[in-house]
């Protein structure tokens, strides 16, 4: 254990109830004020398959997932194997497991660093006496857990009775009876790992539970979003369901499409009559909807479209992570179509990025990609209440003072953006089209026009690029070794930058967020100075680096590290490239 | 809107929902007839161009909204019926019609066609039926009849054709009827009607390409002509004898083939907002909340 954190792993079947104690460990810590974070994993299986997941606590910060733990709970060690290389323990992490002095040693295929010391308890017995059945087994582990390595107890109670309030109370009270015997237990036969306890600053104030998908499905509402069109897909259908209940709520709309063209076409048209619109998917559906977005570039329609990249190509790895489709995002598609790509960096910041996504696309009436990923859109992490004073609407700009017959829909202007009207309410009737056009919206097939329009509808991202920038920084400025990477990256790398400040090796590092168009100023700033860069990013094929080049030169020399998404960079790595790199 | 309700609205002349425009279309094109019955429905059913959008996809009779002075939206192809429902949603208070042709509409857009049924959402389906691909010069369509030679189907086809009106009426349409863009009142009374109806209203518009097809199909379509409403025992409320014009092929029926009263997707969708109402019953910037653990 480093520090003031807490690293735990669990692992178990369908049934052993994983998920509700993961969650209901994340809940505690962040009514306790906690900094936690909790990224899940299963198996291929619809229901009943193993899964696991892995926590993060602490009093300080939290950007990235763990790297090793320093507690494996297994309900079951078969599953263990499905998992193993993403739950390795550390050198001084300990095991708790199913079982009694008299049950026979189980065959524990651990991975790496053997456990310090076992804690073995008769979950199911436990659950049994107390709950009456072997389901409460989870709540028996996580009372152990509680005891062995000082969780928040008031919080975790709280916990359990808030996570099964829809159930009877003879429920609550059985599942609140079987976590007590699992910490009278560990009380009556075992002393607690001093190295291991998660020490709390008292009053901290209370933090909010939330996953990326929530965020951004949150932050669209927030945005004045009323208008959304979805079909399923992992890892991002959760934003669909969260609208599905507040976007009627607040007298919007929530519909779920019979694919994602349509989802995409529907945005479209109601962005058209002058909602703000958007849609959510991932790799594939959003191959589906390339064409939509063409359309909503030459039409000039804002939209948003959220992408919870996956690992892929084709349906590729669903469940787990990767940054794979940021060239389809930025270039995806034919014909000259300009477009938006912004991307957070972690839960919290999908708040701004849907803010600045709506505001630029409602500005400058052009699509804009949300590039988010399964590791934010799944993550569920505890955060301080989100700064909403800072979510603006933008409305649109609608023609005004003008006689109906001057007005053109399209017209050449120093910024790129032309004048909206909205059907219905404005009196300025004019066809949009998919087809070239010139100023009023008629169709033309001359070179001229078709040059001057595309000029007219890039001219706005030189404007963007500037209006909309937002990167993060991390590190001291004078460091000579700096470090470019987007997205979740941003966890992994941010701490790995801590760590080797600390330790006497300065390094800073950039995290843009619009992606495109990038305010290459901002970053050629960044680079005067350095000896080394490395560009760091989750792509097999290096897209960020490539994309990085297509808008500007990068120093003589910069490295370069990148690998498969399906597994999250973990700390170390990132330090021992950067050592590397830094000689 | 403002501007608008302060403005004279003088009654509009059918003439007056012409763009002025000239039609790409060839001379003697079933679509001119189409054209010319909307402008008079628009100007029967009093539609403000400002309050009216017409959307369409790709292909000769998606060219339409060009021509009509309204709010239009040429669009890409196939995908006409989502980008309708999206606008409807959004602005329950605009008319709004779609048109296209029968590849737009039954070949690479037919994916939407059932779900744009079974919501029912308000707004008006026209498709131009020519049996044919004339933008692209003469290729084999979903609607060509089996055995016909097209630039593609230079055997014959070998396919059996889709029969739109069967779909509808299958896939819960709640308004379905055919006319004859060579019967310019009966285009118009039908047109009236669909756009009255409340709920999703289908059209098919024999309009032939006398470019790719031949102009003898105004005559052969026309002797054929079984006109419904002047079939006293023909009831468009009843989805079997729905289903037996279908399978007619001595003859075709024109007029309401299938009629029913439901409610319409907006009528739905409300009744769901105010169920979900007791979670909206804050500020939104107080939902913040619900994720207090």
């Amino acid at each position: 254990m480093e520090g003031d954190e807490l690293n735990l792993g669990l692992v178990g079947s369908g049934g052993d109830g994983v998920m509700i104690a993961g969650e209901s460990i994340v809940s505690a810590a962040a009514r306790e004020g906690l900094k936690c974070l909790m990224l899940k994993s299963f198996g291929p299986q619809i229901r009943g398959g193993e899964s696991s997941c892995k926590i993060r606590i602490s009093s300080k910060k939290v950007s990235a997932a763990p790297d090793t733990l320093d507690v494996l709970l297994a309900f079951n060690w078969n599953d263990y194997k499905r998992f193993g290389s993403e739950l390795e323990l550390k050198p001084e992490g300990v095991v708790v497991e199913e079982g009694d002095s008299e049950s026979p040693e189980p065959e524990r295929p651990i991975i790496g660093p053997q456990p310090a010391t076992i804690y073995k308890l008769p979950l199911t017995r436990l659950a049994k006496e107390t709950a009456g059945t072997p389901l409460a087994r989870n709540m028996v582990a996580l009372g152990a857990v509680s005891e062995l390595f000082g969780l928040p107890d008031k919080e975790m109670k709280h916990s359990i009775k808030k996570m099964f309030s829809h159930k009877s109370a003879q429920i609550i009270e059985g599942n609140l009876k079987a976590y007590q015997s699992g910490k009278d237990y560990v009380l009556a036969n075992f002393s607690k790992p001093e190295k291991l306890q998660l020490r709390i600053e008292k009053n901290l104030e209370k933090r909010l539970v939330m996953t990326g998908n929530d965020a951004c499905a949150y932050a669209a509402l927030l945005a004045g979003c009323r208008f959304f069109a979805g079909y399923p897909i992992t890892p991002s259908s959760e934003i669909m369901e969260w609208l599905s209940v507040y976007m009627p709520a607040y007298g919007g709309t929530m519909i779920q499409t019979e694919d994602e063209i349509a989802a995409l076409g529907m945005v479209l048209g109601a962005s058209l009559a002058g909602a703000k619109a958007m849609t959510a998917t991932s790799g594939p559906g959003m191959s589906l909807m390339t064409e939509l977005l063409g359309l909503a570039s030459i039409a000039e329609i804002p939209c948003v479209v959220v992408n919870a990249q996956r690992g892929g190509p084709s349906t590729g790895i669903p469940t787990k992570s990767e940054q794979s489709d940021l060239m389809q995002a930025v270039f995806g598609g034919h014909g000259d179509s300009p477009r938006v790509v912004i991307a957070p960096a972690d839960v919290g910041d999908c708040f701004p990025v849907m803010r600045e996504a709506f505001f630029i696309s409602e500005k400058y009436q052009i699509p804009v990609i949300v590039l988010s990923d399964a590791f934010i859109a799944q993550c569920k992490a505890s955060l301080h209440k989100p700064d909403l004073s800072k979510i603006r609407p933008w409305e649109r700009a609608r023609p005004h003072g003008i006689p109906v017959e001057d007005y053109k829909r399209f017209e050449y202007t120093p910024t790129g953006v032309s004048w909206m009207a909205i059907p219905g309410k404005d009196p300025y009737i004019y066809r949009a089209a998919g087809i070239e056009h010139d100023e009023k919206g008629n169709p033309t097939s001359e070179f001229a026009e078709h040059e001057k329009m595309n000029e007219k509808r890039y001219r706005k991202l030189k404007f963007i690029a500037e209006d909309a920038c937002f990167m993060r920084y991390y590190g001291p400025k004078e460091a000579k070794v700096g470090i470019v990477t987007w997205g979740s990256c941003k966890g992994p790398v941010r701490e790995a930058v801590e760590i080797l400040n600390t330790q006497g090796l300065p390094v800073r590092a950039i995290v843009p967020q619009v992606l495109f168009p990038l305010n290459t100023d901002k970053m050629r700033a960044f680079f005067a100075g350095l000896e080394h860069l490395l560009v760091v990013e989750l792509s097999y094929s290096k897209q960020f680096l490539n994309l990085l080049k297509t808008q500007l030169d990068l120093p003589a020399g910069t490295a370069h590290y990148g690998r498969s998404g399906a597994k999250p960079f973990a700390v170390s790595e990132i330090i021992e490239q950067i050592r590397k790199i830094a000689g | 809107m403002e501007a608008m309700q302060q403005a004279v609205t003088p009654p509009l002349k059918a003439t007056d929902y012409k763009s002025g425009l000239k039609p790409v279309w060839c001379p003697g094109c079933g679509d001119f007839g189409v054209l010319n019955a909307m402008c008079q429905v628009f100007q029967q059913l009093e539609l403000r161009p400002e309050e009216t959008i017409i959307f369409s996809g790709i292909g000769c009779s998606s060219r339409l909204p060009g021509y009509l002075k309204s709010y239009g939206f040429n669009s890409v192809h196939g995908r006409v019926l989502p980008i309708a429902i999206g606008a409807k949603l959004a602005n329950p208070e605009l008319n709004v019609i779609a048109a296209g042709g029968d590849g737009d509409g039954f070949s690479i857009g037919i994916g939407h066609f059932p779900h744009t049924c079974r919501r029912n959402v308000d707004f008006t389906y026209i498709v131009m039926d020519n049996n044919i691909y004339g933008l692209t010069k003469g290729q084999l369509s979903p609607t060509s009849p089996a055995e016909m030679n097209t630039t593609t189907s230079n055997f014959g086809s070998i396919e059996t054709p889709i029969n739109p009106i069967a779909l509808a009426v299958g896939c819960e349409a709640t308004f379905v009827a055919r006319t004859f863009a060579g019967d310019i009142k009966h285009m118009v009374n039908v047109m009236a009607l669909g756009i009255q109806h409340k709920g999703f209203s289908f059209i098919q518009v024999l309009s032939p390409c006398v470019t790719f097809v031949g102009k003898e199909q105004f005559v052969i379509i026309k002797n054929k002509l079984h006109y419904l409403q002047d079939d006293p025992e023909y009831d468009p409320s009843d989805r079997a004898a729905a289903f037996r014009v279908v399978d007619e092929t001595d003859r075709i029926s024109v007029g309401v083939i299938y009629h029913k009263h439901k409610p319409d997707y907006h009528d739905n969708l409300e009744i769901l907002r105010q169920a979900a109402a007791v979670k909206g019953d804050r500020k939104i910037e107080d939902l913040v909340e619900i994720f207090r653990p």
